[in-house]
């Protein structure tokens, strides 16, 4: 694990290892409180991260051990932006939308609970296809 | 990389069962999870109570599993209710519906006082 500092923002090397999420996390916590976010939308951002993370290393880096996975943190006209990029192709599958419905009724297994969340809890999110590979999801929190 | 393991234990108050997270409740815990429910679930129990560590590390995996046992809670005519759940945490289990299985209270005596009212 490595971590650099620009002048607007941070980056974090991670090796794509289960429980790295948690690493980025704090890492959100730490850098959305020195932009004073407020602790709600503090936590908001650390879920969004930690998902992001969760996912790069499971499905994205497919758990190599030889991957790893970025996250970057800057301010951006008030709101934090966080990019988690790991060495896949993105999303090759639609992955069916979380419905608790189809879960209460038995239809359908809990599945794509993060990316739900990671969608409600960021104002915005997006998902970028990197030429020369690789993929990249980007989550901005905004203060209020 | 080492994760704090959860670790549950299993209270039976009458016909409810206490079941007390510590931990994190993350994917790794859903065969725990399961356990401690086969075990409340044997002693015959109506209600199932999920009381958490406050400010509980939950991720999506934790609430997929929890929502595995919820459905199974549901299915088997029981009632279910959650306790000591941080704002946080709160707001993303509303998100996802899980009040659609289960009724979250700030503590553990609430519940209870109200599991009481459900007989």
């Amino acid at each position: 694990m490595t971590a650099t500092s620009a002048a607007d923002g941070v980056e974090l090397v991670l090796s794509s290892r289960e429980g790295m999420e948690r690493v980025a996390m704090a890492c959100a916590a730490a850098f959305a409180k020195l932009a004073g976010l407020p602790a709600a939308r503090i936590e908001d951002l650390k879920t969004a991260v930690a998902e992001s993370a969760s996912n790069a290393v499971a499905h994205g880096n497919r758990d190599r051990q030889n991957a790893r996975v970025r996250v970057s943190f800057r301010l951006r006209y008030g709101a934090v932006e966080a990019a988690v990029t790991d060495e896949g192709d993105g999303i090759d599958r639609e992955v069916p939308e979380f419905d608790i419905e189809q879960i209460v009724e038995g239809k359908q297994a809990p599945g794509g609970i993060g990316l739900f969340l990671m969608r409600r809890l960021a104002d915005i999110l997006s998902f970028e296809r990197l030429e020369g590979g690789g993929h990249t999801v980007r989550i901005i929190v905004k203060g209020c | 990389m080492p994760q704090d393991k959860i670790e549950i234990s299993v209270e039976i108050l009458e016909k409810t069962a206490v079941l007390y997270l510590r931990g994190d409740l993350t994917f790794a815990a859903e065969p725990r999870l399961t356990e401690a429910y086969a075990r409340a679930h044997g002693e015959g129990v109506r209600c199932v109570l999920f009381s958490f560590k406050e400010n509980a590390y939950i991720d999506s995996g934790g609430i997929a599993a929890l929502l595995q046992v919820l459905v199974k809670v549901r299915e088997r005519g029981q009632k279910a209710a959650l306790a000591n759940v941080s704002a946080h945490n709160r707001k993303m289990l509303n998100m996802v519906g899980v009040t659609r299985l289960a009724d979250i209270y700030d503590t553990p005596e609430r519940a209870l006082a109200d599991i009481d009212n459900w007989k």
